[in-house]
């Protein structure tokens, strides 16, 4: 397999490329605007569209109409970027657009900042846009990882014909990484549910709020089947040192990578450190949950964000079954002596339980 | 005489108040499409409010983005399927208000896409409600001493926005009498040929009745177009090229 040096971003736009990616439409904003330039030159190369929308709001609809019509269609953002999506991404889920949407997340609060942040969680998690809906949500906390979640994003958007969020940071999007490159995938976008014109004598196709064209009660019967099932067969998680786990961190994304670090050096410190990294957000991991023995003294998050925000997954997945605090570092990465500082604390009993906000 | 047959595009009765504007522009879209023998050729994009009816109504393939993104939607359908033609019917409010970012972006670019905007001078799928076109002094839900410019600015001429800019085709209708619908006919057909051909964006405006919000029977409705609000605008083509 081909190997590439490739920034976070870039690897995230050539593996939507490889994956059959057609078509990208976006709105220049810093830190993910390397995906936009990429794509400006890789889709006319793999006869694809790449359109700089002139905002948010029409490029996320543009995104929309290109999946609608057969396209695999990706779209990325960030920050207040996102926000402005919101209501498109709505309209994606409620006529089952399988498309992809990346956010590399910035810290910050409104305009916030350029530097990496985890703060995006609520809204990218627990729906965002209008209605009952979560986004099959992947965490990726490397540069390969980037690649592949996007390389494979498309075809987990089809199989439940529901949208799929990257959600990238800011460190995984600028940090350079060797890279294996998976091989270009065909994908024909003649697609029976795609609009492409009525055929004689067939009747037409309308990519809208599908519950206009069948009974409310029944879809909705159907949907919540189906979001149920995803939750089932879709939770991604890394384990590691759990099963005899004093603390045991819980991170994504970059996070994940300074937990990783904090367990094995705790661990040469003979301090019983686990992690459980998320790979997928939504559905949330809870399986992985059922392995932490009964003696954990308690279970840490570790997040960019200043109110712990997946704190509140943590208690429902363990079932409030352990104490749980959080590692909030706002716009900073965690330290790994930070970590092990804070495990100590929470081994020793001087750690405070906080409520969650 | 015998009624003239709907072209077969048109599957069932639509879903319109009687006197609606709206239904005669649909049977008018309807008739062009097939005449010029495009149905399967062709991908609508709905707005979102009384004009998206058409969907229950027309055996067309249609995609429906939020309300008035169809700028955004048409420019990327064209991108994406270059053989299919790209049209929308659009409202006023749609068109000129919460899209007028889409639709002018889209006219700027001179995307090769097909704009029909619906303008009845009201929101009226949500009870009447000032539109960017309300005409001055014009009562509405949202304007109950009436539209005065003092306050709620002028009524919007797209005519006045779009007339410098580089596109194929700018032209304002209407569908009062029998003469004028067959008038917007041939702008319906000349706006798509415009596409057909490659030559870039085109908008039509049809000044259309909604008795409904107005207050006035089907046929007073009508007169007001003729009387009140058409000699208040530049009416036919002002961009062919």
């Amino acid at each position: 397999m081909e190997t590439m040096l490739i920034k976070g971003n870039e690897a995230l736009a050539e593996g939507a490329v490889r994956g059959g990616c057609r078509f990208y439409a976006g709105y220049p904003i810093t830190p993910q605007s390397e995906i936009l330039e990429w794509m400006a030159w890789r889709q006319p190369e793999v006869d694809g569209t790449f359109i700089q929308g002139e905002s948010e709001i029409a490029s996320v609809n543009m995104t929309f109409a290109a999946r609608a019509l057969g396209a695999r269609a990706l779209t990325s953002t960030s920050g207040p970027g996102f926000s402005l999506y919101q209501e498109g991404i709505a309209y994606w889920v409620s006529a089952g657009m399988p498309a992809v949407v990346a956010c590399v997340q910035r810290f910050g609060i409104g305009d916030g900042f350029i530097g990496a942040g985890q703060d995006n969680y609520w809204q990218a998690v627990k729906g965002g846009g209008n209605g009952d809906y979560h986004l099959i949500t992947l965490a990726p906390n490397s540069v390969q990882e980037n690649m592949d979640m996007a390389y494979e994003s498309f075809e987990l958007a089809e199989k439940w014909m529901h949208p799929v969020l990257i959600l990238s940071d800011a460190t995984i999007g600028q940090m350079v990484e060797p890279c294996s490159v998976p091989p270009m995938k065909e994908y024909d976008m003649d697609q029976p549910w795609a609009c492409k014109g009525v055929a004689p004598g067939e009747d037409h196709k309308v990519i809208t709020d599908i519950t206009y064209f069948e009974d409310l009660d029944e879809w909705n019967a159907g949907y919540i089947k189906k979001m149920r099932k995803i939750m089932d067969e879709e939770q991604r998680w890394e384990s590691i040192e759990v099963e005899d786990a004093d603390v045991v961190l819980v991170a994504y994304g970059i996070s994940s990578r300074v937990g990783e670090g904090a367990v094995r050096e705790a661990r040469k410190q003979g301090i019983k450190l686990g992690l459980i990294r998320p790979i997928t957000l939504w559905p949330y991991p809870r399986k992985a949950f059922a392995e932490i023995p009964d003696t954990c003294k308690g279970l840490v998050t570790i997040e960019m964000s200043m109110m712990g925000q997946m704190r509140e997954d943590v208690i429902i997945a363990s079932k409030s079954k352990f104490p749980t605090y959080a590692i909030a570092t706002a716009q900073r990465v965690a330290a790994v002596d930070q970590v092990i500082d804070f495990a100590r604390k929470v081994i020793s009993g001087e750690a405070e339980e906080e409520e969650v906000f | 005489m015998a009624p003239k047959k709907a072209p077969e595009i048109m599957y069932c009765e639509n879903r319109f108040c009687a006197g609606c504007g709206h239904s005669i522009f649909d049977r008018i879209l309807g008739e062009v499409l097939t005449e010029m023998d495009i149905v399967g050729d062709t991908i609508m994009c709905s707005d979102i409010g009384c004009n998206h009816q058409f969907q229950f109504c027309m055996n067309v393939d249609t995609i429906v983005p939020p309300h008035g993104k169809m700028g955004a939607a048409l420019t990327a359908q064209k991108k994406v399927r270059p053989d299919k033609y790209a049209i929308t019917i659009a409202g006023d409010g749609g068109a000129y208000a919460i899209g007028l970012g889409e639709t002018m972006s889209a006219a700027t670019r001179n995307d090769n896409v097909t704009f029909f905007v619906m303008n009845n001078t009201v929101y009226a799928m949500t009870g009447g409600q000032m539109a960017p076109t309300t005409q001055p002094g014009q009562k509405t839900a949202s304007t109950p001493a009436g539209r005065l410019a003092s306050m709620n600015g002028e009524d919007f001429d797209v005519f006045n926005v779009m007339r410098s800019l580089d596109i194929a085709y700018l032209a304002r209708t209407s569908i009062t009498n029998p003469a004028n619908i067959a008038r917007t006919k041939k702008m319906v057909r000349k706006a798509i040929e415009k596409q057909r051909d490659n030559k870039g964006f085109s908008l039509v405006e049809v000044l259309v009745p909604c008795p409904t919000n107005w207050g006035l029977s089907p046929v007073d409705a009508m007169k007001h177009i003729d009387n009140v609000i058409a000699p208040r605008y530049e009416m036919g083509e002002v961009i062919d090229k």
